[in-house]
């Protein structure tokens, strides 16, 4: 009988990400997208992984090449990812180059999910992303994330 | 972002989209996904998904 694989999950997408770094053509990566902000308390359902990376654009032909991927840019939000298929399933690999992304893989804090450890954006960052897109999705994401951190404020303020 | 990168990106065949584009060809691709399958994976991600929030840990 034909065994079916399991969509990835986490720790799968976790795996590939250490590989990559082993390999030198990843040096910094944070979990971002909508697992991000499940990481933050809005959870909702995604077709994707987004992950947020530190990576040389010169090394985007060998990423390629070992992903079997295609590397794209979206024009309008000046964003140049790469999209791979882990089991099927879309990871895509936004390259980090403005100082807010940057601050972004500095600055994200380590989540544990059922003994991976996986980092993951900062709010504000989510935040201030969600504010730059028209997107209708994103803006009903903003309202979520800004209740979110509201929350935390406060509790920080105890 | 500069013309030199472009030229750059354009040269490595990296694929040019603009956003109204990016989300057409995403809309297509979920499209294609038969309607079983579509459900069972979004309940997997949202079960990951799910095990990363604060409530879950």
């Amino acid at each position: 009988m034909k065994r079916k694989s399991s969509p990835p999950g986490i720790a799968d997408l976790k795996r590939v990400i250490t590989r990559l770094r082993k390999q030198g053509v990843v040096k910094d990566y944070a979990l971002a997208g909508a697992l991000a902000m499940a990481a933050w308390g809005y959870v909702r359902a995604t077709t994707d992984f987004d992950v947020l990376v530190l990576a040389d654009i010169a090394d985007i032909p060998a990423l390629e090449k070992r992903l079997f991927g295609k590397a794209f840019l979206i024009e309008d939000i000046d964003a140049i990812g790469l999209r791979f298929f882990h089991r099927r399933f879309p990871v895509d690999l936004m390259f980090a180059r403005t100082k807010d992304e940057l601050a972004a893989l500095k600055n994200a804090p380590y989540r544990s999910v059922a003994g991976t450890r996986i980092k993951v954006v900062p709010l504000d960052y989510l935040i201030s992303t969600k504010s730059r897109s028209k997107r209708g999705k994103d803006r009903i994401d903003r309202v979520e994330l800004l209740k979110i951190q509201r929350i935390l404020k406060k509790k920080k303020g105890l | 972002m500069n013309k030199r990168l472009i030229k750059t990106l354009r040269k490595m065949g990296v694929r040019f989209y603009t956003l109204k584009e990016w989300e057409k060809k995403e809309r297509e691709r979920i499209l294609k996904i038969p309607p079983g399958k579509r459900i069972a994976m979004t309940l997997w991600m949202l079960n990951e998904a799910k095990k990363l929030s604060p409530r879950h840990r």
